[in-house]
Protein backbone atom coordinates (compact mmCIF):
# COMPACT_ATOMS: atom_id res chain seq x y z
CA UNK A 1 0.00 0.00 0.00
CA UNK A 2 2.83 2.64 1.07
CA UNK A 3 4.43 2.18 -2.71
CA UNK A 4 0.74 3.24 -3.79
CA UNK A 5 0.14 5.90 -2.20
CA UNK A 6 4.38 7.08 -3.11
CA UNK A 7 3.15 6.74 -6.65
CA UNK A 8 -0.15 9.06 -6.03
CA UNK A 9 2.11 11.72 -4.70
CA UNK A 10 4.64 11.73 -7.47
CA UNK A 11 1.06 11.76 -10.32
CA UNK A 12 0.26 14.95 -8.12
CA UNK A 13 3.53 16.21 -8.60
CA UNK A 14 3.79 16.40 -11.93
CA UNK A 15 0.75 18.35 -12.25
CA UNK A 16 -1.39 15.29 -13.43
CA UNK A 17 -5.03 13.41 -12.62
CA UNK A 18 -5.99 9.98 -11.22
CA UNK A 19 -8.82 8.05 -10.01
CA UNK A 20 -8.08 5.81 -7.13
CA UNK A 21 -10.31 2.90 -7.33
CA UNK A 22 -11.00 0.80 -3.87
CA UNK A 23 -13.57 -2.61 -3.49
CA UNK A 24 -15.80 -1.62 -0.91
CA UNK A 25 -17.59 -4.73 -0.68
CA UNK A 26 -17.80 -8.39 -2.53
CA UNK A 27 -19.45 -11.75 -3.18
CA UNK A 28 -18.87 -14.09 -0.66
CA UNK A 29 -16.17 -15.94 -3.02
CA UNK A 30 -14.37 -12.55 -3.37
CA UNK A 31 -14.35 -11.41 0.00
CA UNK A 32 -10.48 -11.35 0.07
CA UNK A 33 -10.76 -8.63 -2.26
CA UNK A 34 -12.46 -5.82 -0.11
CA UNK A 35 -9.69 -3.65 0.53
CA UNK A 36 -7.71 -3.94 -2.73
CA UNK A 37 -6.72 -0.44 -4.56
CA UNK A 38 -6.05 0.49 -7.89
CA UNK A 39 -4.89 3.98 -9.10
CA UNK A 40 -5.50 5.14 -12.88
CA UNK A 41 -3.67 7.73 -14.47
CA UNK A 42 -6.45 9.60 -16.41
CA UNK A 43 -3.56 11.10 -18.60
CA UNK A 44 -2.44 8.04 -20.13
CA UNK A 45 -4.45 5.29 -19.14
CA UNK A 46 -2.07 3.30 -17.00
CA UNK A 47 -2.99 1.31 -13.74
CA UNK A 48 -1.15 0.85 -10.90
CA UNK A 49 -1.98 -1.27 -7.66
CA UNK A 50 -3.65 -4.81 -7.50
CA UNK A 51 -2.39 -7.16 -9.87
CA UNK A 52 -6.54 -8.82 -9.72
CA UNK A 53 -9.13 -7.62 -11.89
CA UNK A 54 -7.45 -4.91 -13.48
CA UNK A 55 -9.33 -4.52 -17.00
CA UNK A 56 -12.69 -4.64 -14.71
CA UNK A 57 -11.72 -2.12 -12.77
CA UNK A 58 -10.46 0.05 -15.80
CA UNK A 59 -13.80 -0.53 -17.49
CA UNK A 60 -15.62 0.62 -14.34
CA UNK A 61 -12.86 3.49 -14.22
CA UNK A 62 -13.88 4.91 -17.71
CA UNK A 63 -17.35 4.28 -17.39
CA UNK A 64 -17.62 6.39 -14.43
CA UNK A 65 -15.12 8.90 -14.81
CA UNK A 66 -17.06 10.78 -17.15
CA UNK A 67 -19.46 11.86 -14.74
CA UNK A 68 -16.51 13.21 -13.03
CA UNK A 69 -17.47 12.70 -9.18
CA UNK A 70 -16.98 9.83 -6.96
CA UNK A 71 -19.32 6.96 -6.69
CA UNK A 72 -19.62 3.38 -6.55
CA UNK A 73 -20.69 0.77 -9.18
CA UNK A 74 -21.17 -2.75 -9.13
CA UNK A 75 -18.96 -5.16 -11.35
CA UNK A 76 -20.89 -8.55 -12.25
CA UNK A 77 -18.04 -10.85 -12.79
CA UNK A 78 -20.83 -13.45 -13.82
CA UNK A 79 -21.28 -16.80 -11.52
CA UNK A 80 -23.12 -14.81 -9.31
CA UNK A 81 -19.95 -12.94 -8.03
CA UNK A 82 -19.39 -9.26 -7.82
CA UNK A 83 -17.69 -6.48 -6.91
CA UNK A 84 -18.34 -3.32 -5.59
CA UNK A 85 -16.37 -0.29 -6.50
CA UNK A 86 -15.59 3.02 -4.93
CA UNK A 87 -14.16 5.40 -7.80
CA UNK A 88 -12.80 8.81 -7.19
CA UNK A 89 -11.27 10.86 -9.49
CA UNK A 90 -8.62 12.85 -7.83
CA UNK A 91 -7.19 16.56 -8.93
CA UNK A 92 -3.46 17.52 -7.74
CA UNK A 93 -3.92 20.56 -5.40
CA UNK A 94 -5.12 24.04 -6.98
CA UNK A 95 -2.98 26.83 -7.15
CA UNK A 96 -3.88 30.45 -7.01
CA UNK A 97 -1.76 32.60 -8.71
CA UNK A 98 -2.03 36.27 -7.42
CA UNK A 99 -0.41 38.64 -9.61
CA UNK A 100 0.01 41.77 -7.52
CA UNK A 101 0.98 42.13 -4.01
CA UNK A 102 -1.12 44.89 -3.07
CA UNK A 103 -3.92 45.63 -0.46
CA UNK A 104 -6.37 42.74 -2.48
CA UNK A 105 -3.45 40.43 -2.00
CA UNK A 106 -2.75 40.32 1.35
CA UNK A 107 -6.34 39.54 2.68
CA UNK A 108 -6.56 37.14 -0.95
CA UNK A 109 -3.46 34.77 0.14
CA UNK A 110 -5.11 34.14 3.51
CA UNK A 111 -8.41 33.14 2.27
CA UNK A 112 -6.98 31.20 -0.34
CA UNK A 113 -4.79 29.19 2.33
CA UNK A 114 -7.99 28.39 4.29
CA UNK A 115 -9.40 27.10 0.44
CA UNK A 116 -6.69 24.74 0.93
CA UNK A 117 -4.94 26.39 -2.64
CA UNK A 118 -1.53 26.51 -3.19
CA UNK A 119 -0.82 29.85 -3.18
CA UNK A 120 1.64 32.06 -5.19
CA UNK A 121 1.75 35.97 -5.11
CA UNK A 122 4.19 37.81 -7.67
CA UNK A 123 4.99 41.48 -7.67
CA UNK A 124 8.42 43.18 -8.93
CA UNK A 125 8.69 45.59 -6.02
CA UNK A 126 10.60 44.15 -3.21
CA UNK A 127 8.79 46.09 -0.85
CA UNK A 128 5.64 44.52 -1.85
CA UNK A 129 6.73 40.82 -2.89
CA UNK A 130 8.59 39.22 0.60
CA UNK A 131 7.56 36.49 2.82
CA UNK A 132 7.38 38.98 5.84
CA UNK A 133 4.10 40.98 4.41
CA UNK A 134 2.85 37.43 3.42
CA UNK A 135 3.89 34.91 5.37
CA UNK A 136 0.80 32.43 4.84
CA UNK A 137 2.30 32.45 0.85
CA UNK A 138 3.43 29.33 -0.32
CA UNK A 139 5.41 31.14 -2.47
CA UNK A 140 6.40 34.82 -2.94
CA UNK A 141 7.96 35.73 -6.42
CA UNK A 142 9.70 39.43 -6.86
CA UNK A 143 10.16 39.41 -10.35
CA UNK A 144 8.44 41.54 -13.14
CA UNK A 145 5.08 40.01 -14.52
CA UNK A 146 5.89 38.81 -17.69
CA UNK A 147 9.27 36.78 -17.14
CA UNK A 148 7.24 34.99 -14.06
CA UNK A 149 3.88 34.32 -16.24
CA UNK A 150 5.86 32.93 -19.08
CA UNK A 151 8.08 30.96 -16.67
CA UNK A 152 5.46 29.75 -14.44
CA UNK A 153 3.21 26.32 -14.90
CA UNK A 154 0.06 27.64 -15.80
CA UNK A 155 -2.52 24.67 -16.06
CA UNK A 156 -5.95 22.96 -15.26
CA UNK A 157 -5.58 23.70 -11.79
CA UNK A 158 -4.32 26.96 -11.77
CA UNK A 159 -6.80 30.20 -10.69
CA UNK A 160 -5.23 33.70 -12.01
CA UNK A 161 -6.32 36.74 -10.24
CA UNK A 162 -4.54 40.23 -11.56
CA UNK A 163 -4.86 42.90 -9.14
CA UNK A 164 -1.43 44.35 -9.96
CA UNK A 165 -1.04 48.21 -8.99
CA UNK A 166 -2.46 49.61 -12.17
CA UNK A 167 -4.24 49.57 -15.56
CA UNK A 168 -1.54 48.74 -17.56
CA UNK A 169 -0.12 45.96 -15.64
CA UNK A 170 -3.01 44.23 -15.59
CA UNK A 171 -3.72 44.55 -19.15
CA UNK A 172 -0.23 43.03 -19.47
CA UNK A 173 -0.66 40.46 -17.65
CA UNK A 174 -4.12 39.41 -18.89
CA UNK A 175 -2.34 39.59 -22.45
CA UNK A 176 0.26 36.82 -21.29
CA UNK A 177 -2.41 34.53 -19.34
CA UNK A 178 -4.88 34.43 -22.08
CA UNK A 179 -3.59 31.96 -24.00
CA UNK A 180 -2.67 29.53 -21.46
CA UNK A 181 -5.13 26.93 -20.15
CA UNK A 182 -6.11 28.58 -16.83
CA UNK A 183 -9.13 27.17 -15.04
CA UNK A 184 -9.38 30.57 -14.44
CA UNK A 185 -8.62 34.63 -15.07
CA UNK A 186 -9.91 36.96 -13.06
CA UNK A 187 -9.20 40.79 -13.52
CA UNK A 188 -9.90 43.88 -11.27
CA UNK A 189 -11.19 47.09 -13.01
CA UNK A 190 -14.22 49.12 -14.19
CA UNK A 191 -16.53 48.13 -16.60
CA UNK A 192 -15.31 50.98 -18.94
CA UNK A 193 -11.91 50.46 -18.47
CA UNK A 194 -12.53 46.36 -18.63
CA UNK A 195 -14.22 46.75 -22.01
CA UNK A 196 -11.42 48.89 -23.44
CA UNK A 197 -8.84 45.71 -22.38
CA UNK A 198 -10.75 43.38 -23.66
CA UNK A 199 -11.91 44.67 -27.07
CA UNK A 200 -8.16 45.60 -27.93
CA UNK A 201 -7.18 42.18 -27.05
CA UNK A 202 -9.54 40.87 -29.50
CA UNK A 203 -8.36 42.93 -31.53
CA UNK A 204 -5.30 41.87 -31.45
CA UNK A 205 -6.17 38.10 -31.72
CA UNK A 206 -8.86 38.62 -34.11
CA UNK A 207 -8.67 35.02 -35.30
CA UNK A 208 -8.81 33.73 -31.92
CA UNK A 209 -12.05 32.83 -29.70
CA UNK A 210 -11.06 34.40 -25.92
CA UNK A 211 -11.55 31.87 -23.07
CA UNK A 212 -14.28 33.50 -20.48
CA UNK A 213 -11.92 36.28 -18.85
CA UNK A 214 -13.81 36.63 -14.86
CA UNK A 215 -13.60 40.66 -15.53
CA UNK A 216 -14.63 42.63 -13.25
CA UNK A 217 -13.52 39.86 -11.12
CA UNK A 218 -15.53 38.79 -7.70
CA UNK A 219 -19.65 38.19 -7.28
CA UNK A 220 -21.39 40.95 -6.70
CA UNK A 221 -21.81 41.01 -2.56
CA UNK A 222 -21.62 44.53 -1.91
CA UNK A 223 -17.81 44.03 -1.36
CA UNK A 224 -16.02 47.83 -0.59
CA UNK A 225 -13.20 47.41 1.61
CA UNK A 226 -10.04 45.05 0.49
CA UNK A 227 -10.92 42.25 2.91
CA UNK A 228 -14.07 42.57 1.59
CA UNK A 229 -13.27 42.42 -2.14
CA UNK A 230 -11.03 39.86 -1.59
CA UNK A 231 -13.89 37.51 -0.19
CA UNK A 232 -15.63 38.39 -3.57
CA UNK A 233 -13.09 37.55 -5.53
CA UNK A 234 -12.47 33.73 -3.49
CA UNK A 235 -16.49 33.51 -3.70
CA UNK A 236 -16.13 33.56 -7.38
CA UNK A 237 -12.89 30.83 -7.62
CA UNK A 238 -14.86 28.81 -4.99
CA UNK A 239 -17.98 29.03 -7.08
CA UNK A 240 -15.42 27.86 -10.34
CA UNK A 241 -13.45 25.38 -8.76
CA UNK A 242 -16.83 23.96 -7.43
CA UNK A 243 -19.19 24.12 -10.38
CA UNK A 244 -21.17 26.45 -8.26
CA UNK A 245 -23.61 29.51 -10.11
CA UNK A 246 -23.14 32.18 -6.80
CA UNK A 247 -27.04 32.52 -6.15
CA UNK A 248 -28.06 32.71 -2.81
CA UNK A 249 -29.20 28.97 -1.42
CA UNK A 250 -32.24 30.97 0.01
CA UNK A 251 -33.12 31.98 -3.10
CA UNK A 252 -32.58 28.60 -4.73
CA UNK A 253 -35.00 27.12 -2.33
CA UNK A 254 -37.96 28.95 -3.17
CA UNK A 255 -37.39 28.49 -6.88
CA UNK B 1 -9.12 12.19 -0.67
CA UNK B 2 -6.74 14.65 -0.97
CA UNK B 3 -2.85 14.99 -0.94
CA UNK B 4 -2.24 16.14 2.67
CA UNK B 5 -4.23 13.02 3.42
CA UNK B 6 -2.05 10.50 0.87
CA UNK B 7 1.46 12.54 2.82
CA UNK B 8 -0.26 11.34 6.28
CA UNK B 9 -0.70 7.66 4.83
CA UNK B 10 2.65 7.64 3.42
CA UNK B 11 4.61 9.12 6.51
CA UNK B 12 2.40 6.54 9.31
CA UNK B 13 3.16 3.31 7.20
CA UNK B 14 6.67 4.58 6.75
CA UNK B 15 6.96 5.32 10.49
CA UNK B 16 5.29 1.18 10.48
CA UNK B 17 2.17 2.45 11.88
CA UNK B 18 -1.02 1.03 11.20
CA UNK B 19 -4.13 3.22 10.56
CA UNK B 20 -7.90 2.77 9.22
CA UNK B 21 -9.09 5.35 6.44
CA UNK B 22 -12.50 6.33 6.46
CA UNK B 23 -13.98 7.39 3.20
CA UNK B 24 -17.77 8.61 2.69
CA UNK B 25 -18.80 6.32 -0.42
CA UNK B 26 -22.55 7.33 -0.97
CA UNK B 27 -24.79 9.44 0.92
CA UNK B 28 -28.41 9.91 1.33
CA UNK B 29 -30.24 12.64 2.28
CA UNK B 30 -28.58 16.04 3.87
CA UNK B 31 -25.13 15.26 5.18
CA UNK B 32 -22.26 17.04 6.58
CA UNK B 33 -19.87 16.03 3.71
CA UNK B 34 -20.30 14.47 0.46
CA UNK B 35 -19.18 11.42 -1.24
CA UNK B 36 -14.91 11.43 -1.30
CA UNK B 37 -14.42 13.10 2.19
CA UNK B 38 -12.27 10.90 4.00
CA UNK B 39 -10.12 10.50 7.57
CA UNK B 40 -7.53 8.67 8.90
CA UNK B 41 -7.51 7.33 12.54
CA UNK B 42 -4.27 6.47 14.22
CA UNK B 43 -3.61 4.13 16.10
CA UNK B 44 -3.59 6.55 19.41
CA UNK B 45 -7.03 7.36 18.31
CA UNK B 46 -5.87 10.64 16.66
CA UNK B 47 -7.83 11.91 13.46
CA UNK B 48 -6.17 13.74 10.41
CA UNK B 49 -8.72 15.04 7.73
CA UNK B 50 -12.65 14.67 8.77
CA UNK B 51 -15.63 12.66 7.33
CA UNK B 52 -17.85 15.96 8.87
CA UNK B 53 -17.45 16.33 12.94
CA UNK B 54 -18.80 16.31 15.83
CA UNK B 55 -20.97 12.68 17.01
CA UNK B 56 -20.57 11.42 13.19
CA UNK B 57 -17.15 11.12 13.61
CA UNK B 58 -16.69 10.31 16.66
CA UNK B 59 -19.04 7.19 16.26
CA UNK B 60 -16.26 6.41 13.22
CA UNK B 61 -13.30 6.61 14.99
CA UNK B 62 -14.91 4.01 18.21
CA UNK B 63 -15.56 1.89 15.13
CA UNK B 64 -12.27 2.38 13.43
CA UNK B 65 -10.14 1.60 16.42
CA UNK B 66 -12.20 -1.60 17.18
CA UNK B 67 -11.57 -2.09 13.47
CA UNK B 68 -7.73 -1.77 14.08
CA UNK B 69 -8.65 -5.07 16.28
CA UNK B 70 -10.21 -7.31 14.09
CA UNK B 71 -8.76 -6.16 10.92
CA UNK B 72 -11.75 -6.92 8.46
CA UNK B 73 -12.33 -4.16 6.42
CA UNK B 74 -15.99 -3.01 5.62
CA UNK B 75 -18.52 -0.50 5.20
CA UNK B 76 -20.34 0.91 8.49
CA UNK B 77 -23.48 2.50 7.65
CA UNK B 78 -23.83 6.08 9.48
CA UNK B 79 -27.64 7.06 10.35
CA UNK B 80 -28.14 11.00 10.93
CA UNK B 81 -32.16 10.07 10.75
CA UNK B 82 -32.87 8.60 13.88
CA UNK B 83 -33.92 9.62 17.32
CA UNK B 84 -30.42 9.44 18.95
CA UNK B 85 -28.88 11.46 16.26
CA UNK B 86 -31.20 14.00 16.87
CA UNK B 87 -30.63 14.38 20.20
CA UNK B 88 -27.04 14.31 19.85
CA UNK B 89 -27.73 17.24 17.93
CA UNK B 90 -26.77 15.46 14.80
CA UNK B 91 -29.34 17.35 12.43
CA UNK B 92 -28.53 16.94 8.98
CA UNK B 93 -30.81 13.69 8.76
CA UNK B 94 -29.00 12.13 6.29
CA UNK B 95 -27.59 8.69 5.90
CA UNK B 96 -23.96 8.01 4.55
CA UNK B 97 -22.18 4.80 4.10
CA UNK B 98 -18.45 4.90 5.15
CA UNK B 99 -15.87 2.52 4.27
CA UNK B 100 -13.47 1.75 6.76
CA UNK B 101 -10.66 0.16 5.85
CA UNK B 102 -7.25 -1.23 7.86
CA UNK B 103 -4.23 0.39 5.95
CA UNK B 104 -0.94 -1.55 7.35
CA UNK B 105 2.71 -2.18 5.17
CA UNK B 106 0.95 -5.66 4.10
CA UNK B 107 -1.28 -6.26 1.16
CA UNK B 108 -3.82 -8.87 0.90
CA UNK B 109 -2.81 -10.30 -2.13
CA UNK B 110 -4.62 -13.39 -3.49
CA UNK B 111 -3.25 -15.26 -6.19
CA UNK B 112 -6.38 -17.14 -6.49
CA UNK B 113 -7.99 -13.99 -8.24
CA UNK B 114 -4.98 -14.09 -11.12
CA UNK B 115 -7.58 -15.32 -13.88
CA UNK B 116 -9.51 -12.14 -14.02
Amino acid sequence: MLDLFKHMLSTFDRGETQALVTTINASPGFKDMIGEKWVINTNDGSIEGGDYARSVVLEAAWESLEIGEPQTIIKDLGNNEWLELFIEPLSPPSELLILGGGHIAKPLVVLGKLAGFFVTVVDDRPSFANSNRFPEADEVICLDFESTINRKKIGPNTYVVIVTRGHRYDSECLKLCVGRPAAYIGMIGSKRRIKIVLESLQDANPEEKLPRIYAPIGLDIGARTPEEIAISIMAEVIMVRRRGNGTSLSILREG
Amino acid sequence: MDIQLIRELVNQLSSGEKVVLATICRTKGSTPQKSGAAMVIRQDGNIVGTIGGGCAEAEVRREALSLMVEGQSRIYKLDLTNEAAAEEGMVCGGVMDVFLELITMKSAENPAYSTL
